[in-house]
């Protein structure tokens, strides 16, 4: 609205009231409205004639600029009609113009608009966010494919040993499926594997099984004392000697060990080539990768409140019923992962059953040592137990390297078949049970 | 599924109830025995130092239940590993021999042992003889090259697997059997006849590297040599490095997983792109793990270096005769080393590299890293 209007609407409204309407008959129209005044101002002294006339001014003063306004905005509305017709209008004139126009004229159009779009910053940041999260799908899933592809590979070869025959080893044209399919490598790879002991595969689970508890034990309480009970200067000199059991190789010490292991028993106990030599390593502390969990241990620990033992505490319980009651039932979490990975590490280890010599019949052959046996005690077990096999193949494949090779293969994928078994039902726990132990920090 | 976890459930039930038949009568026989005035005195034995304890001030008793809870682990640690960590350094220091009815005898003879090592020895690596320093220099290489590609992979994988996707629980459970099926003896069975494995593996590389030879294609675009040797090694192991990384992308997970989740939402509510988010979020709050990471991927390295097998070697004197026979000659015309004492040197020199090699990380690392309280 610019000056120019409001003047014509007030000049217009003052010549209608003088066509129309009198002074007396504009008073009128608002006696009510001052009958009330009145009423109110009863107890107010009356006014004087030229008040009187002042007022009655004033009143009709207000009453024009009322009707101004009024006026005003009903030309406003008649001249800008509502939002929404406004757009309809727009777009059906746009149509009608699209469809006025030649091809090529339209597709100008188009680009145009798509110049628009094209140029937009905050469309063009959600463009760019949704192509890059497009991309990065596709190549995640191409990286984890091939990944995937990459790990599982030697299981499937191992499997593709496992199915073929002994007589398609000299075939040059069998690469991945074998031509005769047998289990034979599984039956030969099996008696390999028990040529020591028929229960070669109950005892690796009964050691692991075993280690696994006892290792759970021992570092928990370990690393509670390194956790809580704290002793000035001895507890963290002492952990970190405890680490360093880490950095320093195994086989390093081997010469040493096997040495002073033979030269002086271990209160009385004779380690090389003893069944419990194992669990009584694991129950002191310095069982297979211990320091890593007895670092968990106390890191867990560290992270209990502790209000939680002090409340235990004010209720009387000594130290050892508030780590047995109250601490241990909390560390859940790392003691699922600490056993599997016990379990899993034992089951798998080779460095120690041949430092104790358990590959002897009379001690305790675990897979591991069985798998790593010599290619005479092979050629010496097949040539006992497999006659007529040989019969059939022919000397020459027998004594092939790579008959041998076949069959540590497969023994190799017996000796994971368990392990795979186990994990397909346990691998939740497995992966969440990391995650829920809590360690941050060093 | 639920077929196989009514099946699951029955089973920890019968076990269960397997249990409480077993100790049952266990804790009853028990009961009875440790009635009986002998068991009576035992106990008052054991609960001795308890009894001694109870009325001494809060603070000292629970000093001394620390050193008692540390106990079995300081045997343990003094038989099983201090001791013939000495003897190991004390062997590499003198002449060893094992004497019939007088047992093991050792003489001082100084650092000759490392002399030969450094001077003398040649060691197969590779199918070809190469003198003992040259081999440290090739193993140390690989090793130093090992731990970036594996801790970078590692983090990266694990960033990855704990973004959501579909089929995420299996591509986990897929990265983690690794961990599980990584033996020592399965390696070497492997190992024992490479010519298997290589027709096998042949068969298949010849046609990825027909399709396109990466190594190549890096040298045709003008790569510098190092960094084409460093990449196409990089990418030729990449199973030894998906083996080896298992339990760093658990702990690296277990790290992202303990990551505030308000700071992405700020970061998200401000405009940041994920890359972003990687670099000023995941990374500094993930890097105090990086050293636990880092040091368990030095330690693990080792044992899968290549000295390993060399010292494998060393330690069963009987089954390789032409090192006796090497050893068994006098050095320098003064002294005769034994086969245990040159063993003990390597081993030194083994622990020595091993050493440094994580000081080295840890000082490069502990500027990298970001500590959220601080």
């Amino acid at each position: 609205m610019t000056n120019k209007d409001e003047k014509e609407i007030q000049e217009s409204v003052e010549q209608e009231i003088k066509e129309t309407t009198s002074i007396d008959e504009v008073s009128n129209l608002e006696k009510e409205d001052t009958k009330k005044r009145k009423k109110k101002n009863d107890s107010e002294e009356e006014l004087t004639p030229e008040e009187k006339e002042e007022q009655a001014k004033k009143e009709r003063d207000m009453y024009i600029t009322k009707l101004c306004a009024d006026r005003a905005l009903e030309q406003m509305q008649e001249e800008t009609p509502l939002p929404e017709e406004i757009v309809q209008e727009e777009a059906v004139s746009e149509e009608a113009v699209l469809e006025n126009l030649t091809f090529a004229q339209r597709m100008k159009k188009h680009m145009e608009q798509a110049k628009v779009n094209w140029n937009d910053p905050t469309k063009k940041m959600v463009r760019n966010r949704r192509a890059l999260e497009i991309f990065g799908t596709i190549f995640r899933t191409f990286i984890l494919i091939g990944l995937c592809f990459v790990i599982l590979l030697p299981v499937l070869q191992k499997v593709s040993y496992a199915i073929r025959a002994p007589q398609d080893i000299s075939n040059q044209q069998v690469v991945w499926i074998p031509e005769h399919w047998s289990l034979m490598n599984v039956k030969i790879a099996y008696t390999y594997l028990t040529i020591n002991s028929n229960t070669t595969f109950l005892n690796s689970i009964f050691l692991s099984a075993i280690c696994m508890v006892i290792q759970i034990m021992a570092t928990a309480v370990a690393g509670y004392a390194f956790a809580r009970l704290k002793v000035k200067y001895f507890s963290n000199i002492f952990f970190y000697l405890v680490i360093l059991t880490l950095v320093v190789p195994n086989e390093s010490l081997t010469i040493a060990r096997s040495l002073f292991f033979q030269d002086t028993p271990f209160f009385f106990v004779n380690l090389i080539s003893n069944v419990f030599a194992m669990f009584i390593m694991s129950a002191f502390g310095m069982g297979l990768r211990s320091a890593i969990f007895i670092y968990l241990f106390r890191q867990f620990f560290r992270g209990v409140p502790i209000e939680l033992e002090e409340s235990a505490e004010v209720d009387g319980a000594g130290v050892i019923r508030t780590f047995w009651s109250v601490m241990l039932p909390n560390a859940r979490g790392a003691i699922v992962t600490v056993g599997l990975f016990s379990f899993v590490w034992q089951y798998n280890d080779f460095y120690y059953a041949t430092l104790y010599k358990f590959n002897d019949p009379k001690v305790l052959p675990l897979l591991t040592t069985s798998l790593a046996g010599s290619v005479s005690q092979f050629r010496s077990m097949f040539e006992t137990s497999f006659r007529t096999l040989i019969n059939e193949l022919g000397e020459t494949i027998a004594r092939d390297d790579k008959f041998y090779g076949l069959i540590l293969n497969t023994g190799a994928l017996l000796m994971m078949l368990p392990l795979i078994i186990a994990y397909f039902f346990v691998q939740r726990l497995f992966v969440e049970s990391i995650e829920r132990t809590g360690i941050t920090g060093m | 599924m639920n077929k196989i976890k009514k099946a699951l459930h029955k089973a920890k039930e019968a076990v269960g109830s397997f249990f409480q038949k077993i100790f049952a009568p266990v804790k009853r026989w028990w009961h009875k025995v440790s009635q009986t005035k002998f068991m009576q005195k035992v106990i008052n034995v054991l609960a001795f130092i308890p009894r001694k304890i109870k009325g001494l001030k809060n603070h000292t008793r629970k000093v001394i239940w620390g050193l008692i809870f540390l106990v079995p682990l300081m045997i343990g640690f003094i038989y099983f590993f201090l001791i013939p960590f000495i003897y190991t350094i004390w062997f590499s220091l003198s002449y060893v021999y094992i004497r019939a009815g007088e047992g093991l005898k050792s003489e001082f003879i100084g650092i000759d042992n490392f002399k030969y090592l450094f001077n003398v020895l040649n060691i197969t690596y590779n199918y070809e003889s190469i003198p003992f320093t040259q081999y440290l220099v090739q193993v140390i290489i690989l090793i130093a090259t090992d731990i970036p590609i594996i801790l970078i992979f590692s983090l990266i994988m694990a960033v990855v697997l704990n973004s959501k996707f579909k089929g995420r629980a299996l591509v986990r459970a897929i990265f983690f059997m690794p961990v599980i099926f990584n033996s020592q003896a399965i390696d070497m069975a492997v190992a024992a006849i490479p010519e298997l494995a290589e027709s096998t593996s042949n068969a298949t590389a010849d046609l990825f590297n027909q399709m396109f030879s990466f190594k190549e294609f890096l040298t045709n675009a003008n790569f510098p040599t190092w960094l084409v040797n460093f990449l196409s090694s990089a990418s030729s192991r990449i199973y030894d490095v998906i083996t080896y990384s298992g339990i760093q992308i658990l702990i690296f997970l277990s790290a992202i997983q303990s990551v505030p989740r308000h700071l992405y939402e700020a970061a998200k509510m401000e405009g940041a792109t994920q890359y972003e988010m990687f670099w000023k979020i995941t990374f500094p709050m993930v890097s105090p793990m990086l050293l636990a990471a880092a040091v368990y991927t030095v330690v693990d390295s080792f044992l899968r270096s290549p000295m390993v097998k060399t010292l494998q070697t060393y330690d069963n004197p009987g089954k390789i005769i032409e090192g006796i026979g090497e050893l068994g000659k006098v050095v320098d015309g003064v002294h005769q080393l034994s086969f245990y004492g040159a063993g003990a040197a390597i081993s030194i020199v083994f622990f020595a590299i091993a050493a440094v090699i994580v000081l080295v990380v840890l000082g490069i690392l502990s500027r990298v890293v970001f500590y959220y309280d601080e």
